[in-house]
């Protein structure tokens, strides 16, 4: 007997349930809701089924990113006064040029925690720069930062125990502090020291000086609105700082939605990853960027509408503290020399001349007159900052970095910094001259592409604590 | 959208939409390589008729000959014209200085502008096999279009695995269909292919540059980490590729054989070569080495024959001497690994010893170590640089400072991209299990004791509405596919074999 006749009331009889079924059949049938058929079934509950795995994965890929500490790349948040700054208390993974996973500290800054007041007998250092000395390819403790304080206290600390220190928790005599932040230039550099380093007070005030960091203290047309402050001049030469331009910045959609997404952008490793993800793939891939702007084009008009509703009211009044900062930067202004020391001229050697090399090229001259226009402004920024820092009673020193090869007009540059250092009483350390030059793509184990790896900064330490190791006498 | 299209098309269009897509995908880059697929497709096409057609065997021989000829002298052409011209100038310098001739920087023999044709290594060898298995009696594809797909099918075009006509034809007299469990199984593949090649192979390459860039600074330690982070990385950045390959081949109803089955287990030289890019070993062992005479004749006589079929291999790969040396070094490893095989059977006292727990585990180690000191040669630019890694690896001493190879291995994704690779190929194992358990077989169903499956497969009625591990497949892939997004780097690597 085949296993499909048993349920057919008509041939079996004799069996307890087969005489069930037998006066099931003798009844009328009652009326049922027709049974689905499992191909209906199964599509009726896949499309749920999906949508509940889906959304169980993506709680799973969260814990999972949470649990091996990746997908924590977003660090930036929107700051009226310095353009951009880091979030605070935040772990950051940083992937795209070395590695590295550390916490930014509860005052924003990429570093360990400090204190604002400061330590009896301690000497305070602190570092301004760009994403050079924010170092995120590398963990704190590797950083430039971190290895001059741990050098100088270990140099400070030979056979200088006090009686009441142990060898092993002797007194930390320097502190180094990294307010360095990728994108900075030097407007910022120095609106950073009015605002956010001069209350630390800091001996020394050491900014970590790169090539062009003095191209955008005046924003250059064409270029896309910035979000930092820049400098202006007025007919009479009196220099102030411009918050024009960062305020066309606040109001552009790409500030309302870093705003309008902090949230997400802090807890949510799987948005921080595609974030940082979409951001890789629009500065690297214009197919990428055609497919988006095709799929997103038809919901601009109400993404725009969206951003437009985003409050700037988290901010508080920091207009008070606008003010505050162009009323002293014009009152520095006043009290330094406005006279150009700063201007070369671009010698434009003969063709006969093999050697002419970048200064003959157009697109170099081009570079040169920039560079010679940004650095006057620059002369006068310097000035400003290095009498801010004598009136806070903190010595301004300057570190150029290396730079890569031809770039002469960056050479000038270092040159005028050094004439002008002498004029003013400020220290230049000239770290490009102690590294080596280095063809284009040339591989060195001090560099990942163009940030340093944690052997460039054991060398950038070194070469910081030799010049800082005079002034701290 | 090519599967979409695929799925969407009448069954007679389906092979011309395939064939369009792959000749798509290859030139989108360099479209004028298209042209010498397409000419080598139309040539093999032909040659193939006429070694069937012609009952005379010098005939079909010469018409092979000529065949093959064309083939290797089109790889020859691309891949190995620079490689002997770089050869005559340095052994001219060589010279030169040597009998103080006046050819001391070489004869001046500047390199040619040749991009390399993607997958033409493969695609070569595939023309080799097709009209050597005609000669020796298979039928030729008949129809034209069939036989461009074969030659042009995009997922294993670019790098293998080498496809054997008589087993991709086939599939192609079937209807196409396919089910929603090979669907999501496809797309599993896909999403393991992208782990191992993004999160694994792609975090694996800094600490493998950092070392080969800068082998005088390794130590000891640094010199092994720096090897065997390379051969993990060729391993995930290969076998990663064919699973894409395959996965994507499954999408659209078609199967491609497997290339790898975890070959660093492997307890001896010949079992590697067993389990590493199996495509090319039994390409090279049908087409190379059986027609040097194999196994046959005289043990001096085998030994060479196994040490040139490597070499051979090795030259494939890359027109280097470093990859002379690395198929020299595998040939030479094979020879002694059948030497110390004939021991065995000689002497039983040794044999024991030999399979004892502890010989096994030595039989293991030597054989990773052998294929790790192999990968040296293969990785290395030139051959300073491989003595370089090698002096760091088998001289005890320290690590310079500024060494990066540790830091860069304990400062990287991989770690964690290694657990929630464990939890990958855990979550695999447990799906193959389920499919088992669903189509009824008990095969392997206890390869993890203890686990009772039947929870996973819960009432009768659900798992014949919802296919349970179809619906694993799926979520596994979407989970993959999110996680992805945090360990990709900045820095995209191109696949290593693109370059063969």
């Amino acid at each position: 007997m085949s296993p499909t006749t048993i349920y057919d009331p008509e041939v079996i009889t004799t069996t307890p349930t087969k005489v069930r079924l037998d006066r099931r059949a003798s009844r009328p049938a009652p009326s049922r809701p027709p049974k689905l058929s499992p191909k209906i079934l199964a599509t009726l509950l896949l499309i749920p089924s999906l949508a509940i795995i889906f959304a169980a994965m993506i709680l799973c890929a969260e814990f999972v990113l949470g649990a091996v500490g990746l997908g924590d790349d977003e660090y930036i948040k929107v700051d009226p006064i310095l353009g951009i700054t880091h979030l605070e208390n935040k772990w950051v993974n940083f992937r795209h040029e070395g590695f590295s996973r550390d916490k930014i500290s509860s005052a924003g800054l990429r570093d360990v925690e400090h204190q604002v007041a400061k330590p009896e007998g301690v000497k305070r250092i602190a570092f301004i720069g760009d994403s050079k000395t924010q170092a995120l390819q590398v963990n704190i403790a590797d950083t430039f930062v971190r290895l001059v304080e741990d050098q100088l206290n270990a140099a400070a600390a030979d056979g200088t125990t006090l009686p009441s220190e142990t060898p092993q928790k002797q007194q930390k005599r320097f502190e180094t502090i990294n307010f360095g932040m990728s994108s900075y230039g030097l407007v910022q550099y120095f609106v950073q020291y009015l605002t956010r380093v001069r209350p630390y007070a800091p001996d020394v005030t050491v900014v970590v000086y790169h090539i062009f960091d003095s191209s955008e203290n005046i924003p250059k047309f064409g270029t896309a609105t910035l979000p930092a402050p820049t400098v202006s001049m007025n007919n009479k030469g009196d220099m102030a700082i411009d918050y024009n331009f960062l305020d066309g910045w606040l109001y552009t959609s790409g500030a309302r939605y870093l705003i309008s997404s902090e949230w997400w952008r802090r807890n949510s490793h799987l948005y921080q990853a595609l974030s940082a993800d979409d951001f890789m793939l629009r500065n690297s891939s214009k197919w990428y960027v055609n497919i988006l702007e095709k799929i997103f084009s038809p919901f601009e008009r109400a993404y725009e509408n969206a951003m437009s509703k985003v409050s700037l009211t988290a901010f508080g009044d920091y207009q008070a503290t606008r003010r505050k900062v162009q009323e002293e930067v014009r009152a520095l202004d006043k009290q330094v020399s406005h006279e150009s020391m700063w201007p070369w001229t671009l010698k434009v050697q003969s063709p006969a001349n093999p050697a002419s090399g970048a200064d003959s090229s157009n697109e170099y001259k081009m570079l040169h007159n920039a560079a010679s226009a940004d650095a006057l402004i620059a002369g006068r920024i310097f000035r400003m900052l290095n009498l801010a820092c004598r009136k806070a009673d903190s010595k301004l020193v300057v570190v150029t970095l290396p730079a890569p090869d031809n770039m002469v007009f960056y050479i000038r540059e270092i040159q005028c910094l050094k004439q002008l250092a002498k004029e003013e009483g400020f220290t230049v350390i000239d770290a490009h001259s102690k590294f080596p030059l280095l063809a284009p793509m040339e591989p060195s184990p001090l560099y990942y592409r163009s940030h340093f790896s944690p052997a460039g900064h054991r060398k950038l330490a070194g070469v910081i604590v030799d010049g800082l190791k005079p002034i701290l006498k | 959208m090519v599967v979409l299209a695929y799925w969407l098309a009448p069954r007679q269009a389906k092979p011309v939409l395939l064939i369009a897509a792959s000749y798509f995908f290859y030139m989108y880059s360099f479209k004028v390589y298209g042209l010498l697929l397409l000419g080598l497709t139309v040539a093999n096409y032909l040659l193939g008729l006429l070694v069937y057609k012609f009952d005379k065997r010098e005939w079909r021989r010469l018409i092979l000959i000529a065949g093959i000829a064309l083939n290797l002298s089109m790889l020859g052409l691309f891949k190995y014209t620079n490689f002997i011209l770089e050869s005559i100038n340095s052994s001219c310098a060589w010279l030169g200085h040597a009998l103080a001739l006046p050819i001391e920087k070489g004869v001046g023999i500047s390199d040619l502008p040749i991009i390399l044709p993607l997958g033409i290594s493969f695609f070569v060898f595939e023309f080799i096999h097709y009209l050597v298995d005609i000669y020796k009696g298979s039928k030729p594809v008949k129809n034209p279009l069939r036989f461009a797909l074969f030659a042009s099918f995009f997922p294993s075009q670019i790098a293998g695995p080498i496809k054997r006509y008589q087993d991709f034809d086939k599939q192609l007299d079937e209807k196409p269909t396919v089910t929603f469990d090979q669907f999501s199984a496809g797309l599993f593949l896909i999403a393991q292919g992208l782990f191992k090649k993004t999160a694994l192979g792609d975090n694996l390459a800094p600490i493998v540059k950092a070392g080969f860039d800068n082998p005088n600074l390794m130590g000891t330690f640094e010199g092994w980490l720096c090897i065997t982070a390379f051969a993990f990385q060729i391993y995930y950045d290969f076998s990663g590729y064919t699973d894409i390959g395959r996965g994507s081949a499954m999408l659209l109803g078609y199967s491609l054989p497997e290339n790898f089955n975890m070959p660093y287990i492997a307890s001896s030289l010949r079992e590697f070569w067993h389990r590493w890019h199996m495509s090319l070993s039994t390409w090279l062992r049908d087409y190379l080495f059986i027609p040097l005479g194999g196994s046959r004749g005289k043990e001096a006589r085998i030994s060479a024959n196994l040490i040139t079929t490597m070499l051979l291999g090795g030259l494939w790969h890359g027109a280097s001497w470093t990859f002379v040396l690395w198929g020299l070094f595998h040939g030479l490893g094979l020879a002694v690994n059948r030497f110390w095989d004939k021991q065995l059977v000689k002497a039983p006292s040794l044999a024991r010893v030999a399979n004892s727990p502890y010989g096994v585990a030595c039989a293991h180690v030597l054989t990773f170590v052998t294929v790790l000191c192999g990968w040296v040669f293969f990785r290395a630019k030139t051959l300073p640089e491989a003595i370089g890694v090698f002096c760091a690896m088998f001289s005890m001493r320290a690590a310079n400072i500024d060494c990066e190879v540790a830091h860069a291995f304990f400062n990287s994704p991989v770690p964690a991209a290694v657990c929630v690779y464990l939890f990958i190929l855990f979550s695999g194992a447990v799906i193959k299990q389920m499919e088992k358990k669903s189509s009824g077989s008990n095969i392997g169903s206890h390869a993890f004791p203890g686990l009772d499956l039947q929870s996973f497969a819960g009432p009768p009625a659900l798992s014949l509405a919802v296919p349970l591990p179809a619906m694993a497949n799926l979520s596994i892939s979407f989970f993959i596919a999110l996680v992805l997004l945090a360990f990709c780097r900045g820095e995209v690597q191109p696949f290593i074999y693109f370059q063969f």
